[in-house]
């Protein structure tokens, strides 16, 4: 790597503090507030901390937490290992299409399966229940969706796909001939596949699962709607409450966060190093190899409907129940032409469905663009100096730009909120906060999508234009940026359309005028505006899809240009 | 201990045919190496053997029992062959010990624990490296590596090794050392061995018997000094070492030892090649090394003694490559203790009839 000139060092410093700033001050603020008694006061007490453990609800609070987090991290497992099994290792046709789970997460936002699935499978009216009981001919419900069950299985399935992203890259990326060495040794298939394979993927499965655990802390729209609804609390809705009431009660959230957070936290250390080890037992340098496919013979069609049912009901139900609330005239109604209606559709448009939707699609278009803009344009610079640089300072660098990812967007709001409402910030009920909100949770999101891009980049076309005489900005605009560009624009979509949809942190920052998107759609549901939720979520779906398409083909771009 | 007998085998990849109907027998306790360039149809080969692969046609026995036949439909399992293989990328499993790697092939034979640990010892013993059995595979080097590879495959007796360029991460060094190493293995263990390579070298130190190959089909098969002295045709002579060929046409065909004289452009050489008739055209192939060369002109009566001009001289060490014209024909002869000779030199080459090849029908 060329010497760095001076100008540079400084930048990088700058760079350092920002980001430091950013991420860190806001944590600092969340700490001291646990042991304060009100955001004004400057007194330091442990009654926060009493407090919240002397609570008669806390208990409970904890203990439905961990149940639905090791719940659900179980049965994303469950799901994920042998789904990414069945599109990584066998013969099951139509793998293509089982393999968009990858993708999943990204298209179907949690608050959107969340409030299809309330619908979907409330024991009176739901219309999975529904079928059941004209099927089953029977006047009981299949199942109630508001138990801790059905927030398990509606979480796992939203969940499930990060287990199955990181396991098939596992199984994808195996040398086969491990496997061969197992078969002349004399393992049958099975055998080879429990004592070879599943071993070998299993630092990359658990990677999977603690983020999984991570994820299921962090998510916020699914207790908060079926959760909610079955009367079980756990710590992100209990949060929630406890800013709900009049006045907020920001130290008891402060002191509730900061176990979540260590927890989290711990998580995210032990994921980091499961994928190190994960990349250790797949990869062989400059090699690709195809692994060998198991023939299920018959049984690959059981593999296709297993594949095919967690389709169905993870995304296909889901999309279904908001095209036909979308258009249906009565909720209840059977989807025959006389019924349907572009009512509501024009209601939204003209604002007679109530003018806070246009607004709040308003903010939300405002913060997404400006959150996106500035975020990639942060992310730019330190996913520049993270792999490029050789300063000591990086490695800093790179961990400061990852720890909002162990932070919990609910968390997020607390620290920004005891942070920026004060001297010399004073940006409580504005949009501001939540902008920074934004901006400070998906920092990792940008960097990892930058990053990427300039890992592609071949280092030695930013030394041949320094030997021409190029400085670091001219190099850095004139060569990198434009090489990096379909990088950069794919990391602004991720980022324009995660924030677009985001929740657990706009939860707790919005006011009044000040609304998002999706917590008018959670406020939508609580109203019981079925049509309206549809057609909210249902405008998240297409946006997300819409994107996904682009980012693709953005990325497709950037191979052909061969820049690798 | 077994035999192995591959009768007419046959491996299509769509269009392209990578085995062509191809026969060999390597006899009990020997070593037989599948050489030739990439894409020749060895690996093929030995995957069919062990199992990886399912062959278009043909047989394949391990001394009377039948592994793999097409026309009776036989295919057994990889699991069921009882067959020790060695990877090119060893394919140590980077999640077990150096011990349970070896340990592997014998618990799925339900070897009993208590023998288990004895044979295991045994089996590092024999490729020394006692004591290394609980480290991880990513904390050995990779010659050691290579050792546990052969410790893995051999440690449950199997019937038959196969081994898949195994040598070729090695550097170059270790690779040398590796190879006298791997052969008194083998030579030791007194184990039925099939060895792919495209190395020659590696080829004529450790076989028994060497299978050339070439687009899917046999070229020659013999031991290694029958391969590099005799070569059957231009592809073994070509590929097996370095080899000038000179095509010419027969004017005198000698009987038994009798020389028979070829003349090629204006010269005329004597070689002790016998069953090519008169007026027939052939190729001759003449090793580089074989060639006496001297600024001195040998004394009159010597066979096949040519004059040429040097066109470039490369010291390379011990040996002075040289690259001559004689006669219009171009020839690389290997000079040893002749002093730095510049181009257009002049220098006197002699050959020994008895190290001129002549394979038949030419031209190519």
């Amino acid at each position: 790597m060329f010497r760095l000139p001076s100008t540079v060092r400084v930048l990088e410093w700058g760079c350092l503090l920002v980001i430091g700033f950013v991420v860190l001050y806001p944590l600092f603020w969340l700490v001291l507030g646990s042991f304060r008694p009100d955001p004004i006061s400057t007194e330091f007490t442990l009654d926060a901390y009493y407090a919240i453990f002397e609570e008669e609800y806390m208990g409970e609070v904890l203990w439905n937490t961990a149940v639905m987090s090791v719940g659900v991290t179980s049965l994303s497992v469950l799901i994920g290992v042998p789904l990414a099994w069945i599109v990584g290792r066998t013969d099951t046709p139509l793998k293509n299409y089982i393999n968009m789970i990858a993708i999943l997460p990204f298209i179907m936002p949690p608050v959107v399966v969340a409030v299809a699935w309330a619908y979907l499978g409330t024991p009176r009216v739901g219309f999975v229940n529904l079928f059941w009981k004209w099927l089953a001919g029977t006047k009981e419900p299949l199942f109630d969706i508001f138990t801790m069950g059905g927030l398990i299985f509606v979480m796992a399935l939203s969940l499930a796909p990060y287990v199955f992203i990181f396991t098939v890259t596992a199984f994808k990326n195996m040398d086969p001939t491990l496997e061969n060495a197992a078969h002349v040794s004399g393992a049958n298939q099975w055998q080879t596949t429990l004592w070879i394979t599943l071993p070998m993927a299993a630092p990359a499965i658990l990677s999977g699962a603690l983020l999984t655990f991570i994820q299921s802390l962090e998510v916020f729209a699914i207790p908060a709607t079926i959760g909610v609804s079955g009367g079980i609390y756990v710590f992100s809705t209990q949060l929630w409450r406890m800013m709900l009431g009049i006045p907020p009660n920001f130290s008891h959230a402060a002191a509730m966060s900061i176990p979540i957070l260590l927890v989290c936290g711990l998580a995210l250390w032990g994921q980091t190093r499961a994928l190190g080890r994960s990349a250790r037992y797949t990869t062989v340098a400059g090699k690709s190899f195809r692994p060998r496919l198991v023939e299920l013979g018959p049984w690959k069609y059981v593999a296709l409907a297993f594949a095919s049912f967690y389709l169905l009901v993870s995304a296909i139900l889901p999309v279904l129940t908001l095209i036909y609330g979308t258009f249906i005239s009565n909720r209840g109604r059977p989807p025959t032409f006389e019924y349907l209606t572009l009512g509501h559709l024009v209601e939204i448009i003209t604002g007679d469905g109530g003018a806070v939707i246009l607004r709040s699609i308003q903010n939300s278009l405002f913060l997404s663009f400006m959150g996106a803009t500035i975020g990639i344009a942060l992310s730019a610079v330190v996913a520049y100096f993270v792999v490029r640089s050789t300063w000591k300072g990086r490695g800093t660098l790179d961990f400061l730009a990852l720890i909002p990812v162990a932070i919990p967007g609910a968390v997020i709001a607390i620290a920004m909120l005891w942070a920026y409402i004060r001297e010399p910030f004073n940006l409580y009920h504005t949009l501001w906060i939540i902008l920074i909100a934004y901006i400070t949770r998906f920092l990792p999101f940008g960097v990892r999508s930058v990053s990427n891009s300039i890992t592609q980049i071949h280092e030695e076309l930013e030394r041949a234009a320094a030997v021409s005489g190029a400085n670091w900005g001219v190099v850095f605009w004139k060569i990198l940026v434009p090489l990096a560009m379909p990088g950069i624009v794919a990391g602004w979509i991720i980022l324009f359309v995660s924030m677009m949809r985001e929740l657990s942190a706009s939860i707790m920052l919005f006011s009044s005028n000040k609304e998002v998107i999706s917590t008018i759609l959670i406020q939508l549901y609580d109203e019981g505006l079925f049509s309206h939720v549809c057609i909210l979520s249902l405008i998240i779906v297409i946006l997300s899809l819409g994107s996904v398409a682009l980012v693709r083909w953005l990325t497709k771009q950037t191979d052909v240009e061969g820049l690798t | 201990m077994q035999n192995v007998r591959v009768d007419n085998l046959v491996k299509r990849f769509g269009e392209v045919v990578a085995v062509d109907g191809i026969s060999f027998e390597v006899p009990k306790g020997k070593l037989l190496t599948l050489l030739g360039p990439s894409g020749c149809g060895k690996t093929t080969t030995l995957n069919i053997i062990a199992g990886f692969e399912t062959p278009d046609g043909g047989d394949v026995h391990v001394g009377e029992r039948l592994i793999s036949s097409a026309s009776e439909n036989v295919l057994v399992p990889a699991h069921k062959r009882n067959l020790g293989m060695v990877f090119q990328s060893y394919g140590l499993w980077p999640h077990l010990r150096v011990r349970d790697n070896v340990a592997f092939g014998l618990q799925m034979r339900k070897t009993p624990k208590t023998e288990i640990a004895g044979a295991v010892e045994r089996a590092l013993g024999l490729v020394r490296l006692e004591g290394l059995g609980e480290r991880y595979p990513s904390q050995l080097s990779g010659g050691q590596q290579q050792r546990v590879a052969f410790a893995r495959a051999l440690v449950y007796e199997p019937d038959v090794l196969l081994l898949d360029e195994p040598l070729s991460n090695l550097d170059a060094a270790l690779r040398e050392e590796m190879r006298l190493e791997l052969k008194e293995l083998q030579t030791q263990s007194g184990i039925t061995t099939i060895f792919v390579t495209h190395d020659q070298v590696e080829a004529m130190v450790m076989s028994d018997i060497i299978v050339v190959m070439n687009e899917g089909r046999i070229e020659q098969m013999g031991s290694p000094s029958d391969v590099y002295q005799n070569p059957a045709n231009q592809f073994v002579a070509g590929f097996v070492g370095i080899s000038n060929f000179l095509e010419g046409e027969v004017v005198a065909a000698g009987v038994g030892d009798a020389q028979t004289a070829v003349k090629v452009g204006e010269m005329t050489l004597f070689c002790t090649t016998s069953g090519v008739s008169e007026g027939s055209r052939v190729l001759l192939s003449i090793r580089p090394e074989d060639c006496v060369a001297s600024t001195e002109a040998p004394p009159e009566g010597t066979p096949n003694a040519i004059e040429c001009s040097v066109d470039k001289a490369v010291y390379m060490g011990g040996v002075l490559e040289l690259w001559l014209s004689a006669g219009g024909r171009k020839i690389r002869v290997h000079g040893h203790r002749l002093p730095i000779l510049e181009s257009g030199a002049t220098i006197h080459v002699s050959i020994d009839p008895a190290s001129i090849n002549a394979i038949k029908g030419g031209s190519s």
